[in-house]
């Protein structure tokens, strides 16, 4: 019995023994599983990290464009390879209105058979302590993995795990230039944007017919060789009027006063002429300075800039060229993954091994941050197809409002070139550069259009007050009065036909007269005269008898679309819009009225000279002369109908579609205020906000402070965005890429507080903008709106044209191609973990 | 029926072998007991571990550079390790403190680190090193729990 007693004491003690050993055990192995789950967790954060830091390097792209295989497997290009809208290719037109909410339409990922294996097996870094390689994305880790001794072996698989499209609440609601061809780009430049080669084969995207008919789309058009000498000739445009054939009768002696008054006339005129420079090249060479060249070869423009964009876009995409629908997309949304599978051998060489497989997923974004109207300097879209919902356009607004120019104050000025340095410099440089800094730098006019089917009229403007004094020059960058020098017609012989018939001179081929001259005649009130057409300088309004001169600046509401001078044109050389130009025909009479003699009293009789200066409003359509933008009242009617959708302004999307690919989102301006301190770096000494991808504000946007911006992005306002700082931007960032920054008024205006504002942005206001008496608002960049309402500016407004700063590259200006431009998309990751589970490994 | 008494010899024997046998069962109790508490630390240890690897992982990334500039331009050259003082973790520092309360033994120390890409530092990626040790009874080594992990600058 006492043995028996002792053998189970025995036993006991032994299992007591062996649970503590177990225990010991379990403890360190247990820390061992731990050390692996580290290893995992810390190899899946620096996979991320290596997506994230080369997700969006522009510079890759332009060094990997041209090997399509290095750049299919770079991040750059696998977030942004178009992925068909799934179900869609089977039956597009019943999908369209298929789904209420775009949010849950997922896209194909594996229909490509290039890409499929790309979404299928992802991009695997693998890394190896034992066999380690310096180089290795994940080497960075090696000082953590060698720490606990042992061998750490670590294979991460990064890909797209689900994407879903990016689409508008409103089936009906569609995105100029992405989902739907936008209109030719009017004229005969219009072809560099419309069209492009791949291989032998022109390949359009412009829909409807250029009212022009230069842009045929075909080809067939000569490109001009601009000569600037044309628009700007070195002759007086005031020259002294010859009188000297006048004569009067004093006491019935005949007087030859105008013999005698010539000369004290012509040494006042010249004297005028001499001091003020009143020559058009003078004058312009007083605005813009010497770099004002006289000839521009838009002919070799053009075939360099499509040359260069044959070479532009990777051959894997060339098959997306001229699809312009909603089925296929690049704008995405998901869950990116990343699957880190680790084997630690804490006792290496031992063979014991602990395996563990780690998945972490994370939400990204592939947004478009192309501007909105990224080829126009100005874009009054007047359109209610730009609202997604009623409740956006709670005043049940129509569009296609008859814009009323004149009212208001202060001066519009459309700066369509940032400078003539900057356009010749890019001028001369455009053989040098190479295709990544074409892309980059080239500076390009941007053009201007109004949608509307109602005849628009726009005075020219010649003085708004006298030119002297210290604000001269100022005075003369208002005169329009080079809208006038052209002939009617071209040198290619194209039919300039919209000018003919409402011209004074009743030569549709002629060019208005701009001197003054004075004819004397007897009794003849009704007399032509040798009448001069001057920029609206009085006159009533077009269409009625005109009224009686008097040299005196009128005073109405300047809008000069051409920049100063009349001499910064748009792309086009015209401005896209049923717009009219009223201009002043003045006839200046000396009408004489004789006295008969009355002998009676010793009277010889008298002529009695009458001024008789009549002025009269007339309208032409709007811009030079020689490059009329329509041929005729009703095709003007019809080009730019803002129902149409092919008006609409390129890449402006719905509140909703903002909304879905915003990577920071805040429910009010006070919320955003309050985090700008965390986006903000310090970069060449400035306090920088980086705005990368789309920021939504659920609410009116007030910017209180001066901002300084870098980077690529859109600030996005549900409602009004009121400026009362000024923005500037740093040009480049550290890796040379333009900064391309927005500004979106989505259902609202842009409202400018009390005080001169710099903005350095591309801006967008629904309802308009609004500029206050006194205040002068610069804004470097571009402006759309859809209402516009000119008596909203009472200050004086001026957009320069930043053309490289308002693309992304060359590539997304070009209409069949932009789409499919990767560098307009930005990529961003949530900063949270949507999912992380260690699951069980399936290597063995 | 004659019943059989129990001898003296007989009940001194069974008492020494209970003594015997129990004698090493007390000694595993009483070390049990240890283990128990031992235990009891180890749990702590890996909780406060995670509790500070939460709060580092949410504190703004710029707090690094901040430590780098109050170390002074030397520091800003260097890729670490630096030492990971109380004020990364200020919450996990209070439960410490009442954990000392009771284990005075109970410490946490850590240190943070630049990883180094091509040789030179990146600062956009920080390794964090914690150690939380307690000592143990007698002569035994103190126990040590690590946590290694990286933090990426968003």
């Amino acid at each position: 019995m006492a043995l028996g007693v002792l053998a189970v004491l025995v036993l006991v003690g032994i299992a007591i023994s062996r649970i503590t050993m177990s225990g010991r055990w379990s403890t360190v192995f247990s820390s061992h599983e731990k050390h692996a789950e580290e290893c995992a967790e810390s190899a899946a954060n620096l996979t991320f990290k290596i997506v994230k830091d080369n997700m969006n390097d522009y510079s890759a792209f332009w060094e990997l464009f041209t090997k399509p295989d290095k750049l299919l497997r770079s991040w750059f290009m696998y977030f942004r390879l178009p992925a068909p809208v799934a179900a869609a290719y089977i039956d597009p037109v019943s999908f369209e209105n298929a789904k209420a909410n775009g949010i849950d339409v997922q896209l194909d990922l594996f229909n490509n058979v290039l890409f499929k294996p790309l979404y299928e097996d992802g991009i695997v870094y693998v890394y190896d302590t034992v066999s380690e390689d310096p180089e290795a994305p994940l080497a960075p880790l090696k000082g953590m993995f060698d720490a606990r001794g042992g061998r750490v072996r670590v294979i991460c698989t990064a890909r797209i795990k689900k994407a879903f499209a990016i689409l508008a609440d409103d089936a009906d609601f569609v995105v100029g230039g992405v989902e739907v061809p936008l209109r030719k780009v009017t004229g005969f430049l219009g072809s560099i944007y419309d069209k492009i080669k791949i291989g032998a084969a022109d390949v359009v995207s412009g829909i409807n017919k250029d009212p022009t008919g230069e842009n045929s789309g075909a080809g067939g058009f000569q490109m001009p060789n601009i000569d600037v000498i044309k628009f700007l000739p070195d002759t007086p445009l005031l020259k002294a009027p010859d009188i000297s054939g006048i004569t009067i009768i004093v006491q019935g002696v005949p007087v030859p006063v105008g013999i005698i008054l010539q000369k004290p006339v012509d040494a006042i005129f010249n004297k005028i002429s001499s001091e003020l420079g009143l020559t058009p090249q003078k004058i312009a060479k007083k605005i813009f300075g010497d770099k004002l060249q006289f000839h521009i070869d838009f002919k070799a423009i053009n075939e360099r800039i499509e040359s260069a964009i044959q070479n532009c876009i990777p051959e894997f995409l060339r098959a997306f060229a001229g699809n312009v629908t909603f089925d296929v997309t690049v704008e995405k949304q998901g869950f990116f993954e990343v699957v880190a599978e680790v084997e630690y051998y804490p006792h290496y060489p031992e063979e014991t091994v602990i395996k563990k497989k780690l998945v972490m997923h994370r939400e990204f974004r592939v947004a478009d941050i192309q501007p909105i109207a990224s080829d126009y300097t100005f874009f009054i879209a007047n359109s209610k197809l730009l609202y997604e919902k009623s409740l956006e356009n709670f005043d049940n607004w129509e569009g296609d409002d008859q814009i009323k120019w004149d009212e208001g104050g202060g001066t519009l000025v459309i700066h369509n070139m940032p400078s003539f340095t900057a356009l010749f410099d890019t001028i001369k440089n455009i053989f040098s550069f190479n295709i990544k800094d074409l892309a980059r730098k080239l500076q390009l006019p941007g053009l201007v259009r109004v949608n509307g089917t109602k005849e628009m009229l726009i005075k020219l403007t010649l003085f708004d007050k006298w030119p002297f004094g210290s604000d001269a020059l100022e005075v003369f960058k208002r005169m329009e009065v080079v809208a006038l020098l052209t002939p009617h017609k071209s040198d290619s012989g194209y039919p300039k036909t919209a000018c003919s018939g409402d011209h004074p001179s009743e030569h549709a081929d002629d060019k208005h007269n701009v001197i003054p001259n004075l004819k004397s005649v007897r009794y003849n009130f009704w007399d032509k005269g040798k009448p001069f057409d001057w920029p609206y300088f009085g006159g009533g309004e077009p269409g009625g008898i005109g009224n009686y001169w008097l040299p005196i600046p009128p005073r109405f509401a300047s809008n000069l679309l051409f920049g100063h001078l009349f001499m910064e044109f748009p792309f086009s050389m015209r401005v896209e819009g049923y717009l009219k130009k009223v201009y002043s025909h003045i006839s200046l009479l000396l009408v004489k009225i004789y006295i008969p003699p009355i002998p009676i009293i010793g009277f010889a009789g008298l002529d009695i000279p009458i001024p008789w200066f009549w002025a009269k409003a007339k309208k032409e359509p709007y811009g030079y002369c020689m490059f009329p933008p329509y041929k005729s009242d009703d095709e003007a009617k019809a080009a730019w109908n803002p129902n149409d959708k092919g008006n609409l302004p390129a890449n402006t999307y719905s509140p909703t579609q903002y909304l879905k690919k915003a990577s920071y989102f805040y429910p009010t301006s006070r919320d955003f205020t309050r985090d700008i301190e965390n986006r903000v770096i310090d970069y060449k000494g400035k306090r920088t906000f980086i705005c990368d991808g789309v920021t939504f504000i659920n609410d009116s946007l007030w910017l209180e402070d001066d901002l300084h911006v870098m980077g690529r992005g859109i600030i996005v306002a549900a409602a009004n965005v009121h400026l009362k700082g000024n923005i500037t931007k740093e040009e480049f960032d550290a890796n040379g890429n333009a900064t391309v920054f927005s500004i979106v008024a989505r259902n609202g205006s842009i409202v400018n507080h009390y005080g001169d504002r710099e903005i350095h942005a591309c801006l967008f206001g629904d309802k308009g903008i609004t500029n206050p008496i006194g205040a002068t608002m610069k804004v470097y960049g571009n402006l759309v709106v859809n209402r516009f309402s000119r008596k909203d500016l009472k200050g004086d407004l001026h957009v320069y044209y930043q053309s490289n700063h308002c693309r992304s590259s060359l590539l997304s200006m070009i209409r069949p191609v932009a789409k499919w431009d990767p560098t307009r998309y930005y990529v961003t990751f949530s900063a949270q973990t949507a999912y992380f589970k260690f699951e069980k490994t399936d290597r063995n | 029926m004659k019943t059989r008494a129990v001898t003296l010899v007989e009940i001194c024997l069974a008492l020494t072998i209970l003594v015997v046998a129990l004698i090493p069962l007390m000694r595993m109790s009483s070390s049990d007991a240890v283990t128990v508490i031992e235990t009891e630390k180890i749990q702590m240890a890996e909780r406060i571990l995670e509790s500070i690897k939460t709060e580092i992982t949410a504190m703004p990334f710029k707090r690094f550079y901040e430590r780098i500039d109050a170390e002074g331009t030397n520091a800003a050259e260097e890729a670490g390790p630096f030492v990971l003082s109380d004020g990364f973790y200020p919450i996990s520092l209070s439960e410490v403190l009442e954990i000392q309360k009771k284990y005075k033994d109970f410490a946490v120390v850590g240190t943070w680190s630049f990883l180094l890409k091509e040789g030179k530092p990146d600062k956009t990626m920080v390794q964090t090193d914690i150690s939380c040790s307690f000592s143990r009874a007698g002569n035994a080594p103190p126990v040590v729990r690590n946590k290694s992990f990286l933090i990426v600058k968003p």
